[in-house]
């Protein structure tokens, strides 16, 4: 008796939940939403690891959503308190610091693997007909997402941001004709201040982030419409004439549903990146706030985030005269050449194993970005400030040296060398280190550099009286390694006349050199 | 596994996750300016190291660990020595009022640290004053010769070239007061003794100090090599 009441019950369950989702489907067309959507047919071959990167760009972008949201409940986007803001998020606020961790770590990640997936796009030709579309829509999120990375650096509204900012307006400056009413825009006016922030704070989380969401609705909509590329074979060429039906072709024939089997390698990729970002908040933390943004505060050396280190290299390194061309020009040709491609480059091959200018430029971009971030990280661009009263010299450069020496390593305190030079690696790294500039520059040699100035240095004539230049260079030359002489001028002999073994009195002009011959014989 | 995993997030989210090495000390990276350092040590670190040394990190100008300089120097000459600095010399102002970076605050708390440093000398030492006016140059040049002999015959040849502390570029650019003090201090941690080592048996009396700064100022010359009269120069004592 009591079995069929059981399997009535069971059954009218069932039936009411059938019931409720066939009439949520009518009216919301579920099932249709999925086959177009998750259950979309892809090809056997991209159901492969070298095509989650799209998806955990994606990833990405949601969890930033999350995080940024949180963090808003507690940022006030006013130049009088987002710094305060900051510090009590990072201090005080229970868990505060993690999210903006997670927030930070998010974004750089998020800028990595879009620039992962961009590079396998371009490697696997998927750029080529008929996927232009998705191509430039993904290069419009490109600029984006960079907008967002540089906004999100502004809004940390510490000394970094002030100086990213600064450098900033200091480009857009630079614009012939408008330049000035461009940088009154970004700014909200003619100095960084509150305004510059509210802009900024817009810009980051409306403007910037819902133009995201439409693109990424777009981007995605081509990829499901025009279907996600096939694994390049080498040997197989685009042609605008027979591809759409090719790729129907091998749908039919090798397709399967994205889920589930395409999707799990995305999901696995997606947990992989979670853990990976999670890790990197709870060992690494935030970044910043470092000091608060006062324009007097020069005692500072502002980085920009890892993504715009290679810029700041750039900027660093490039000659003056080209300075206004390249920063004004370069970035738009960039962008040209992005927005051109699937057009320079429409049909044929797609495979990297038949294309090795796109390899060769894939290796060429990495190994440049790679080398200028790297010396954006390792390179002292700015002086150390505290060098000169803080920086102590090793006791081996400092024993048995005269007085006047000694006097000479002051001078070369007080007059702050030390910010740019350092002795054995302690001090500023702008200009070489002088633990052994008695083997490269004769006493003469010295005189000219410390004087004159040169190759960046400069010219210290005007603030060194004459003993100071003496004592200064005295102590400069005593700067070698033991045992090794210090350098020669090459119109002195090599070998000094027998009869006459002191250097001091060898060659025609014993009687001037008498003085700024080495000290130390 | 799963359960114990689920537990460790638990204990992670309740403990508010500060236990994780990425968690911001406040006291460590919180940033402060400048003028709230109260530290000595770091205020010496920062402010003195480079040109004055510290324990095995020596510099050019005189260590301010000097046992013999710290019993001897008043503290009143400290505190206007560290504010103002030394005019005409390689010494700068510290204090905001003369251009430096320190606050009035922060120049006593160094003040203070320095003569926390004092250490007791041995019983029945007998200081001479820290200050004198310069004594008789003649008698001063034989007490000289005797003091780079010694230092010569403790194996400080070496230091001794360039005409030593009577280098008119080094005259030059160093107060007599400074000359005093080299002399009373010595720089022990180069091999130049203090007076009470420099001529055997016998300390340097305050006489003797006074006749060897005589003799050394007057070796003073100007750039093109003519002697200077003594008043010509900054003889002023800090
Ligand atoms: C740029 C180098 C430099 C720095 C930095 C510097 N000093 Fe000096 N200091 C000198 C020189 C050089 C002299 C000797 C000046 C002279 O000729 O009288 C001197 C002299 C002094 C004297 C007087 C010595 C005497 O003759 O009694 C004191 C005390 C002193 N410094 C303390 C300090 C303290 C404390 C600091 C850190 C707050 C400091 N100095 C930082 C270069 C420096």
């Amino acid at each position: 008796m009591s079995e069929p009441t059981k399997k009535t019950a069971k059954n009218l369950a069932f039936d009411a939940a059938q019931g409720i989702f066939v009439w949520l489907d009518k009216r919301l067309h579920l099932t249709d939403l999925w086959e177009h959507t998750a259950g979309h047919h892809i090809p056997r071959s991209s159901a492969s690891w070298f095509y989650v990167f799209g998806s955990a760009t994606l990833l990405c972008l949601i969890l930033q959503i999350v995080t940024g949201s949180l963090l808003a409940f507690a940022y006030v986007p006013s130049g009088a308190e987002a710094y305060t803001t900051l510090e009590y998020l990072t201090y005080e606020q229970p868990v505060g610091w993690f999210l903006r961790a997670m927030h930070y770590w998010g974004s750089n990640f998020m800028v990595a693997i879009m620039f992962l997936h961009m590079t396998q796009v371009f490697l696997f030709g998927a750029y080529k007909y008929p996927r232009e579309i998705t191509w430039i829509s993904g290069c419009i999120l490109m600029v984006c997402t960079l907008g967002m990375a540089f906004t999100g650096q502004v809004l940390r509204f510490d000394e970094d941001a002030y100086w990213g900012l600064g450098i900033g307006a200091a480009i857009m400056g630079r614009v012939p004709l408008i330049g000035e009413n461009l940088v009154h825009l970004m700014l909200g006016g003619p100095i960084i201040a509150s305004e510059t922030l509210s802009r900024f704070f817009s810009l980051h989380v409306f403007i910037i982030p819902g133009t995201i969401l439409a693109l990424v609705a777009l981007h995605l909509r081509m990829v499901l419409t025009k279907g996600i590329n096939e694994y390049p074979e080498p040997g197989r060429l685009v042609d605008r004439n027979t591809y759409d039906k090719e790729y129907e072709e091998i749908l039919k024939k090798d397709g399967m549903p994205f889920a589930p089997h395409g999707i799990w390698k995305d999901l696995v990729a997606a947990a992989f990146v979670l853990v990976a970002i999670l890790a990197c908040a709870a060992i690494f933390g935030p970044k910043g706030p470092t000091g608060p943004p006062y324009p007097t505060e020069i005692d500072t050396v502002p980085r920009p985030d890892f993504f715009f280190m290679w810029i700041f290299a750039v900027a660093a390194l490039m000659p003056e005269y080209m300075e206004s061309f390249l920063l004004l020009t370069g970035g738009p040709i960039i962008l040209l050449i992005l927005f051109a491609l699937p057009f320079i480059n429409n049909t044929g091959e797609k495979s990297w194993r038949r294309r090795p200018i796109a390899v060769l430029t894939v290796i060429f971009v990495y190994l440049a970005l790679g080398l200028l971030t790297y010396l954006g990280f390792t390179s002292p661009w700015s002086p150390e400030m505290t060098a000169w009263t803080a920086d102590p010299t090793e006791q081996s450069r400092v024993l048995d040296r005269t007085p006047l020496e000694l006097q000479g390593l002051v001078v070369l305190q007080n007059k702050q060398c030390r910010n740019c030079h350092a002795i054995d690696g302690v001090g500023g790294k702008r200009g070489p280190d002088l633990a052994d500039v008695g083997t490269r520059l004769t006493k003469d040699q010295m005189i000219r550099q410390v004087i004159q100035g040169g190759g960046n240095m400069p010219a210290y004539g005007k603030n060194l009286s004459p003993y100071e230049v003496e004592a200064l260079v005295s102590y400069m030359v005593t700067l070698r390694p033991e045992n090794q002489p210090p350098a020669r001028d090459s119109t002195w002999p090599a070998i000094p006349p027998k009869e006459n073994v002191s250097t001091k009195e060898a060659g025609p002009h014993a009687g001037h050199l008498e003085k700024t011959a080495d000290p130390q014989s | 596994m799963k359960r114990s995993l689920l537990f460790l997030g638990f204990c992670a989210v309740l403990t508010g996750c500060d236990w994780m090495p990425g968690k911001p000390d406040e006291k460590v990276d919180k940033w402060r300016p400048p003028t709230a350092i109260t530290d000595f040590h770091e205020l010496y670190r920062e402010n003195c190291q480079g040109c004055h040394g510290d324990g095995k990190l020596v510099a050019g100008a005189i260590s301010l660990d000097n046992p013999t300089y710290l019993a001897v120097v008043p503290e009143a000459t400290l505190r206007k020595v560290i504010a103002e600095g030394i005019p005409g010399t390689l010494m700068p102002p510290f204090s905001q009022a003369k251009g430096g970076m320190l606050t009035e605050e922060q120049v006593d708390i160094i003040v203070k640290g320095l003569l926390a440093w004092r250490q007791p000398l041995p019983a029945g030492t007998s200081l001479p004053p820290y200050s004198a006016p310069p004594g008789d140059a003649t008698r001063g040049e034989a007490l000289y010769k005797a003091y780079t002999d010694a230092i010569a015959k403790a194996g400080g040849e070496k230091m001794l070239g360039d005409g030593f502390y009577t280098n008119p570029a080094f005259l030059g650019l160093v107060t007599d007061q400074y000359l005093r003090t080299l002399i009373i201090a010595g720089r022990p941690e180069l091999g130049i003794p203090d007076y009470r080592k420099v001529i055997p048996g016998r300390p340097l009396s305050d006489e003797d100090i006074s006749d060897i700064v005589a003799w050394l100022i007057s070796k003073r010359e100007n750039e093109f090599g003519q002697p200077l009269s003594p008043d010509s120069v900054n003889t002023q004592i800090p």
